[in-house]
């Protein structure tokens, strides 16, 4: 399959994004975010389906959508008043209802709603591969080079405030980086594979690994073997190939969590 | 004010509370150098309140609080939070977590030198945990989690820790050692030590301070001052009496005796 050009590129182009999201979901799972994730996604979206029934560039719009967001709930207010997982529910139906509504009235409506939804992975072209690669390196290169202060901030804020670290900007930019991640992998591989990259390799690493460095390993790892054997099915059988990573995910998950109560 | 010791935080007429709503009030009292001082009081009185007001989290609604300026430099404080609200999900191990003591010495983008390794090495050592150094904090007990938390406060560098409801939750026993260990602490390594609790007679017999809050009321002093029958039972608003069992001061309703 290797010999078409286009498959190579939805191979680079989607490896850069589920790598980086794995690595990113390894802290909305531990941070029990996940609700936060997805709810990012959906108004991401919501842009995205903006743009499409505007004409302004959905790209932009997507990411000022999703900035806005971050920056709701990366408030120190956020949750205090209203409970998180209520204000969460709202937004992501109202948000998921806007795109649909968005587009539905578009030349390409129901196609518009479902690529929303599933990406097209294989319509991935390579300026679109190499900005992926270029913006979720330049992601995955500040949360290493941050890395223990974005883990000590995510495991105990309050200590690490004590201790001098301002936590409400160290929260703003882990959201924003996620932000920014959800916003352009949504546009080229749809809500459904970007929010599976974001929970299903971290809670693999979880359930197979006991240390922090082989959880980000054994997730990043899962992600890329997804996504070349998913695009491998999707190929060989006729398949749509964001579905078909996202179930290659799930298995991994249903084995590694096998293994784990075999070995018990 | 404690006689003789210098003091580190002065809370004069401090008011505190969250949006608009006042916790607690009327808050006059003095923690110094060398103090081992139990703040107790139930559960929502506002304990945790006055413990992020004096770690500098929270701002005091009115009146003021003073950070001795001589000795604030110095003054390094130890947190111990709640261990409930650390999350197992985390896979992290106990020489992780005291590790993290020393993420904000290191600065950005560095790695632990040799002084953060020593200091790492001291706290497990001083709370007895070396042995427990590559285990994860989701397998530890209750006693050896809180003595991780106590061993990465340490690390800090901190010459006071403030312990908030380290023993909730804890047996009798697990609860009797954190109390030894943070005492030998106490003496041993010259630490200050503000001690939460919401059991007066867990902590009575180990601090050399109390500071009460009960139904928005506010007592400090020496063991010798708060703990009467008649100081505790005008804080209490019923009868209590303050007796002895051997060396033990126990405290109880005189409805129970």
């Amino acid at each position: 399959m290797l010999q078409y050009p286009f498959i190579r590129t939805a191979l680079a182009g989607t490896l850069a994004i589920g790598l980086v999201c794995a690595f990113l979901g390894v802290y909305v799972v531990t941070r029990r975010i996940v609700f936060v994730g997805a709810t990012l996604a959906q108004i991401s979206s919501a842009g995205i389906a903006l743009g499409v029934w505007t004409g302004w560039s959905p790209n932009a719009l997507s990411l000022a959508f999703t900035f806005l967001a971050v920056l709701f709930f990366a408030h120190p207010s956020f949750g205090r008043r209203w409970p998180q997982d209520t204000v969460l529910g709202v937004l992501f139906t109202v948000s998921g209802a806007a795109a649909v509504l968005l587009v539905a009235h578009t030349a390409r409506g129901n196609e518009e709603v479902l690529h929303l939804l599933q990406g097209n992975l294989l319509a991935i072209d390579s300026t679109t591969a190499w900005t992926s690669a270029i913006v979720f390196g330049a992601i995955l290169l500040v949360h290493l080079l941050l890395y223990k202060e974005f883990l000590y901030l995510s495991f105990d804020p309050r200590m690490a405030a004590t201790q001098g670290y301002r936590a409400g900007g160290w929260n703003l930019l882990f959201y924003a980086l996620l932000g920014l991640a959800i916003a352009l992998a949504i546009k080229a591989v749809g809500v459904l594979l970007m929010f599976a990259f974001l929970v299903i390799p971290a809670a693999l690493g979880l359930v197979l690994v006991r240390r922090m460095g082989g959880v980000f390993a054994v997730a990043m790892a899962a992600a890329a073997v997804a996504v070349v054997v998913g695009i491998w099915l999707s190929y060989r059988f006729d398949f749509p190939s964001g579905p078909m990573i996202v179930a290659v995910m799930g298995g991994l998950l249903a084995l590694g969590g096998t293994a784990r109560l075999a070995v018990r | 004010m404690s006689e003789g010791r210098e003091p580190l935080v002065r809370f004069e007429g401090v008011a505190l509370g969250y949006r608009g709503e006042t916790v607690i009030e009327d808050l006059d009292f003095t923690l110094c150098a060398g103090d081992f001082l139990g703040l107790v009081g139930p559960n929502g009185a506002g304990k945790s309140t006055v413990v992020k007001a004096m770690l500098g989290l929270l701002k005091p609604m009115r009146g003021r609080i003073v950070y001795e300026r001589e000795l604030h430099e110095e003054l390094e404080f130890g947190y111990i939070p709640q261990r409930h609200t650390l999350d197992e999900i985390f896979p992290l191990t106990v020489e992780e977590i005291v590790a993290m003591a020393r993420y904000r010495s290191a600065g950005l983008l560095r790695g632990p030198d040799r002084e953060d390794r020593e200091a790492v090495e001291h706290a497990l050592e001083a709370v007895d945990i070396v042995r427990l150094r590559h285990r994860g904090y989701g397998e530890l007990s209750g006693g050896q989690r809180q003595r991780t938390l106590i061993a990465r406060a340490m690390a800090t560098g901190a010459n006071c820790l403030v312990l908030d409801e380290p023993t909730d939750g804890m047996d009798l026993s697990s609860q009797e050692a954190i109390l030894r260990l943070v005492s030998r602490l106490h003496e041993e390594e010259g630490l200050t030590v503000v001690f939460v609790s919401h059991l007066l007679n867990e902590v009575a017999n180990f601090v050399d301070r109390l500071a009460m809050i009960e139904d928005g009321r506010f007592a400090w002093g020496t063991l010798e001052e708060i703990l009467t029958d008649e100081r505790l039972s005008d804080l209490y608003g019923m009868p209590v009496e303050v007796g002895r069992i051997g060396d033990a001061v126990v405290v109880v309703p005189e409805s129970r005796l």
